[in-house]
């Protein structure tokens, strides 16, 4: 039975220069993953020179770590600074901030750490114990289940427009006509690139998060006075352990968001980014009389953050057991696996179960130590919520452009962050959602390359071809159960305006 | 009057009507995304209109604080000069000129701050991450 034999490679672990590679890797995901523009996958990319001074289960180790950490990094500048890290930690903002706002950081942070840690272990415990059967999953989606997925991601738009129904879907649908600039893979034609090499290779995810969140809230930080700080006067609260009262509050928010990222984490292409989204649409349809969701709402907070760090262990089970990388930093991992001489596929499991087995236990001690080193970093960083708007605002421009022009050594890359920073301020400014305009642009391609796909495939017939498939079907379900509830008057503002009159 | 949120539906409209026209152009397929997008996007300023109608009738004057567009233009001048200076005398002239013209006259703070930030920088992009940060004339 592989689940005995993945328990007896625990003991791997505690070897020196195992130990040296999870510290090492948590240490810079977390750093990298705070700071806008670097994301996991770079810093992994930027591991595997330093990799060939370790043998495979070390080097691997240390690149899975790395990545953990990052995933959950990017969430520490999304609180405090309204600028998130990392793409899957987009949504964590609008919550944290908030929270941040009223003087609750280090209650953010606390949630969001518990979360993540968390969710990342259920996450490692499942890529341990069920990768193998859980493999035959990610082999189900086909080019109508990821259209169909794109569509159900779209359906979140409704939820984190916050009232601004209209508003929400002209930007989720701006997002995704965005998501079309540059040379079709189809027909080879480039779509609105004006002539621009530039635009001909299409819009980045990353240049758009920044601009649309980090550089825009540098701009927003510049209208206050400048001696203002974001905390407000509270002063920081060094209590980085949840309470048990905060923890019962949010106890079915992180079970709904470590569901949806345990699911979306198999299937590739998905991942963390799309389940945050999910999640938080889904905590805003199941809130109560009195939740404050877009004004800082814990419950939120806590379903993104489980959902991200939720999906970091399974998005690597296609990758062990296929050799099929679930996102880009899966794909530089399998990149580094097979630099040190690994096969991916169910062979491994079989040939190299000590490296497979042990890195895979290196994952899960990650986590938890990532908890230990966040307490300690998130007393530091919390500062950031002190000082002065003044500082704050053009530090986070710095961060954001630097950020940008590191990723790809492209300074073009920076001009397009910059449009994407005015464009979320006027998107602010006059209550268009950026996260709709973010999910559009996540979800565009696989909508599009999906109904494409489709089209070949059915030979013409998608819809008779859509409801043979049982996942499909189920999708469509699932999408349409999803509208009627977002249709049925109880969102949250709706239940805080009847409180308001009574 | 005319006032700014009307103009700002009827932007969107004209955008989107170019989109539209542009996308003709394109063959195989090529079109039906954007072209999709752009009539929902037009369906749904309208309906926004009606949503909202008393917003878009409002005749209260809206004041534009120009502060972020300034310093979105000094911004603009900072990636320029990061081509000419090299990024670290372009970061800590940016810094310099845009905190104290959001307000910080104590010269100490701004000092400090930049001790601390461009030997992090230094650090951490050009000796850890080793990425080629533009030199420009100087450094």
């Amino acid at each position: 039975m592989y689940i005995f034999e993945a328990l007896s490679y625990f003991g791997n672990l505690f070897s020196i220069s195992v130990l040296f590679c999870l510290f090492l890797g948590v240490l810079i995901g977390l750093v990298i993953g705070a700071i806008p523009g670097l994301s996991p996958p770079m810093a992994i990319a930027l591991l595997i020179p330093v990799s060939f001074n370790f043998p495979p289960t070390e080097a691997l180790i240390l690149m899975v770590s790395c990545y953990a950490a990052g995933m959950y990094g990017g969430s520490f500048s999304a609180i405090l600074i309204r600028a998130p890290g990392t793409s899957a930690s987009a949504a964590t903002a609008i919550e944290g901030y908030e929270l941040t706002k009223q003087g609750k950081a280090i209650q953010a942070i606390r949630i969001s750490t518990f979360a993540s840690v968390l969710g990342g272990l259920i996450s490692g415990l499942v890529l341990l114990l069920l990768a193998p059967p859980l493999a035959e999953v990610a082999l189900l989606f086909g080019p109508a289940e990821y259209f169909l997925m794109a569509v159900l991601g779209l359906t979140a738009i409704a939820s984190i427009s916050f009232g601004h129904i209209f508003k929400g879907l002209i930007a989720g649908f701006f997002g995704i006509f965005l998501s079309t600039v540059g040379i079709d893979l189809y027909s080879g034609i480039p779509r609105f690139s004006f002539g621009s090499a530039t635009l001909s290779s299409g819009i980045g995810i990353m240049p758009a998060i920044v601009g649309l969140f980090a550089f825009a809230q540098g701009l927003e930080l510049s209208l206050s006075k400048a001696e203002d700080t974001i905390g407000g006067n509270s002063k920081l609260s060094w209590n980085i352990w949840p309470k048990f009262e905060e923890i019962k509050k949010v106890k079915n928010s992180l079970f709904r968001g470590w569901g949806c990222g345990l699911v979306l984490g198999i299937i590739p292409a998905a991942g963390g980014s799309i389940a945050q989204w999910i999640a938080y649409a889904w905590e805003i349809q199941k809130s109560k009389l009195g939740d404050k969701f877009g004004k800082g709402e814990i419950k939120g907070l806590a379903a993104t953050e489980g959902s991200n760090n939720g999906s970091t262990g399974t998005s690597l089970i296609p990758m062990f057991t296929l050799g099929i990388p679930g996102g880009i930093s899966a794909a530089v991992i399998l990149g580094a696996l097979v630099i040190h001489g690994l096969q991916p596929g169910l062979s491994l499991f079989k040939n190299n179960p000590q490296v497979v087995y042990t890195v895979m236990w290196g994952f899960l001690a990650a986590n938890i130590l990532m908890g230990f080193i966040a307490a300690i970093m998130a007393r530091g960083m919390a500062h950031l919520t002190i000082m002065p708007k003044g500082l704050l605002a053009p530090l986070i421009i710095i961060f954001s452009i630097v950020g940008t022009y590191v990723n790809t050594n492209n300074i073009a890359d920076v001009w397009i962050m910059m449009g994407f920073g005015v464009l979320g301020y006027l998107m602010n400014k006059y209550n268009f959602s950026t996260g709709a305009a973010l999910l559009g642009l996540i979800l565009g391609p696989i909508a599009e390359n999906g109904l494409r796909d489709l089209m070949v495939v059915s030979r013409g017939d998608p819809i008779l071809y859509t409801l043979q498939r049982p996942l499909s079907v189920s999708l469509i379900l699932l999408t349409c159960i999803i509208v009627f509830y977002s249709s049925k008057q109880f969102n949250w503002e709706n239940k805080n305006k009847k409180i308001i009159k009574k | 009057m005319i006032n700014i949120y009307f103009l700002r539906n009827i932007f969107i409209f004209l955008v989107s009507l170019a989109v539209i026209f542009i996308s003709t152009e394109y063959t195989d397929y090529a079109n039906l995304l954007p072209t999709f997008c752009a009539i929902l996007i037009i369906i749904f300023t309208i309906l926004d209109y009606f949503q909202n109608k008393e917003v878009y009738k409002s005749k209260k004057k809206i004041l534009i604080n120009f502060r972020p567009y300034v310093i979105l233009f000094i911004s603009f001048l900072y990636v320029f000069s990061i081509l000419f200076l090299g990024f670290f005398v372009s970061t800590i002239l940016f810094f310099i000129v845009s905190s104290y013209y959001l307000g910080v006259k104590n010269f100490k703070h701004i000092f400090v701050t930049l001790v601390i930030l461009i030997p992090f920088m230094y650090i951490f992009f050009s000796l850890f991450l080793k990425t080629n940060l533009p030199k420009g004339l100087l450094i």
